[in-house]
């Protein structure tokens, strides 16, 4: 694409593509243009506009019932929006269900983890590879006779040291392995944005530096938008941190900026 | 070598039995091959149900009409165009059971679960309905009678013995081709959809449309054995279309053990050789004993039969090693 000057990328940023002040071009993943959502009269998200840079890592906070997992909803698709945009890679995703956004390169995670309790841990794994590829119509091979398919959800399962457990059933396995799956089927289908809700919901301290060790490993080149209670995660792993309070985002910087933001400190790290 | 031997003895007990299903002509006399027949018949109408009913997790309560449309289609075609020809009649009878899953499919599949289950009960007595209400085409409640064994054009009659083959051979063909389908991606999509639409379709799968097509792959095999059926007993009424008929074989898979493939046909095993025996006492009684007998499966196998054996073998296999 041929670069545009700065001051001619209109206000929409319809082209999906920016320069930074030392002219490299910034690709612009994610675009959310003043999203609302009621539920009735209750106004869960007021307005929000946020963009998210290509391989950027950013983080969104807020106390519960802030509008987090409803943000996470309607940029997945799976709750339609009262108004405002989305755009991902340049084209408007607002009114998309959520398998279209997932083959368009939008992957998410689950607060409460989504599996496939009652098939193994390898089987998981290909059933998310395939479901962004037309291998997942193939009727007549078996699952596990796609190599290029079985090798890598080989790396992925090594990853998290679950290689050895792939013919145990999910059910089988412990809290902390559960979320790690979590992640690794969101990350199967290589997705260019991944939205991680609370990866580290219901973990020990320990499980949880051992997840983000393994985020951090993991998703270097992926753009994350994650939210979580649990500051560590935050601060290690954003590079920029938005405060969603209300269904508004009241402050966003870099996490040290929100570490000293008066009000942040206020309402969501509390005044201790 | 040790891996390819523990696969082998896993398959020992399907080739057992498809040993004794080969020699069971010259084992058993002619009643209880034509009760083998049946189970056959209606454990593949069991199996086809059980991709949908027990992987997918729809409950569909209108796979007897399915199975009533493609047996009647063979039947009507050879009473009012004197068709005789297997090679017509098959295909015409598959078309309209496809042709069926398809529109019921597209109108039940607007709702979920229980909601589901009622649709498809109704469109399914809709069926039943008609083969009783234009009873001058289609016998009414007396049925259709006097269906042939199938004509292959081959130059030779068929026997009942053949006819046992005949319903063997395309059992096998049929429970391997969904035996691939089940082990294949689109397979286990249909499981992950059991487990978690939602999380289905943040994978990227079009849930819809994947449930569709297992519905119409399930009705085509409901096609097949009714077709087969139709053949072997010569007979369609409405009964072999009504919701009686499709409970029966949700029940088959319910005791032999649902999302498990070959616990369709040992339910459907089950219900035959109990009906057999039962009625040869009392046939008053037959309801009750099968009313006991679920109830009693699903006591003591919740999951069905077919997991409690699994296991069995499996650890007949570890004891081996």
């Amino acid at each position: 694409m041929r670069p545009t000057k700065p001051s001619n990328v209109p206000a929409g940023f319809s082209i999906g593509v920016l320069l930074n002040v030392t002219g490299d071009a910034i690709v612009v993943i994610l675009e959310v243009e003043k999203v609302a959502k009621n539920y009735g009269g209750l106004k869960v998200l007021m307005d929000i506009s946020f963009r998210l840079k290509s391989g950027e890592k950013v983080a969104l906070i807020g106390p519960n019932g802030a509008g987090k997992t409803t943000l996470f909803n309607v940029l997945s698709g799976f709750v339609p929006l009262s108004s405002g945009k989305i755009r991902f890679l340049g084209r408007e995703i607002t009114h998309l269900p959520p398998e279209t956004r997932a083959s368009l390169g939008l992957a998410r995670s689950f607060q409460i983890s989504s599996l496939f309790p009652q098939m193994t841990v390898l089987n998981n794994v290909l059933l998310a590879i395939h479901g962004v590829q037309p291998t997942r119509y193939h009727m007549f091979r078996s699952i596990t006779a796609y190599e290029d398919d079985l090798t890598r959800a080989r790396e992925l399962l090594q990853l998290v040291d679950l290689w050895n457990k792939r013919d145990s059933l999910i059910s089988a396995l412990g809290h902390g392995e559960q979320r790690q799956m979590e992640i690794i089927l969101s990350l199967a289908s290589q997705p260019k944005l991944l939205l991680l809700d609370e990866p580290s919901a219901g973990l020990t301290s320990d499980e949880s530096d051992k997840l983000i060790e393994m985020i951090h490993g993991l998703v270097a080149d992926t753009t994350v938008l994650l939210t979580a209670h649990d500051t560590d995660l935050v601060f290690t792993l954003a590079e920029r941190v938005m405060v969603l309070y209300y269904g508004e985002i009241i402050a966003q910087g870099t996490p040290e900026e929100i570490q000293n933001d008066p009000r942040v400190r206020e309402i969501y790290l509390g005044s201790e | 070598m040790v891996f390819k031997k523990a696969r082998f003895i896993r398959f020992v007990p399907s080739l057992a039995l498809l040993l004794l299903l080969i020699a069971a002509p010259s084992i058993f006399d002619r009643v209880f091959i034509s009760l083998i027949s049946q189970i056959l018949i209606y454990g593949l109408l069991a199996m086809s149900l059980d991709l949908i009913f027990g992987y997918t997790g729809m409950w569909s309560f209108c796979h007897a009409a399915i199975f009533g449309v493609a047996g009647y289609t063979v039947g009507l075609l050879f009473k009012y165009y004197s068709i005789k020809s297997f090679w017509v009649l098959a295909p015409a009878g598959l078309s309209m059971a496809v042709l069926t899953s398809l529109i019921f499919g597209f109108v039940a599949l607007r709702a979920r679960t229980v909601y589901f289950l009622l649709i498809t009960f109704a469109l399914g007595q809709l069926i039943y309905g008609m083969t009783i209400k234009f009873n001058k085409i289609t016998g009414g409640s007396d049925g259709l009678p006097d269906i042939p064994f199938p004509d292959l054009g081959l130059g030779f009659s068929f026997t009942p013995t053949y006819m046992y083959y005949f319903i063997l051979i395309i059992f096998i063909l049929s429970v391997f081709v969904l035996y691939r389908v089940i082990h294949s991606p689109f397979g286990h999509s249909l499981q992950g959809i059991r487990e978690s639409e939602n999380r289905m379709r943040a994978l990227g799968y079009k849930v819809w449309l994947h449930r569709y097509i297992a519905f119409v792959i399930s009705g085509f095999f409901a096609g097949v054995s009714g077709i087969l059926y139709a053949h072997f007993s010569g007979l369609m009424t409405p009964d072999n279309t009504g919701f009686t008929a499709s409970g029966l074989v949700m029940i088959m898979i319910i005791i032999g053990g649902s999302g498990t493939l070959w616990g369709a046909l040992i339910g459907s095993f089950i219900i035959f050789v109990l009906e057999f025996y039962v009625s040869g006492i009392s046939t008053d009684r037959w309801p009750i004993v099968l009313g006991v007998c679920f109830v009693v499966a699903v006591m003591f196998a919740r999951r069905g039969i077919f997991p409690v054996l699994d296991r069995l073998w499996n650890k007949v296999m570890a004891q081996m090693d």
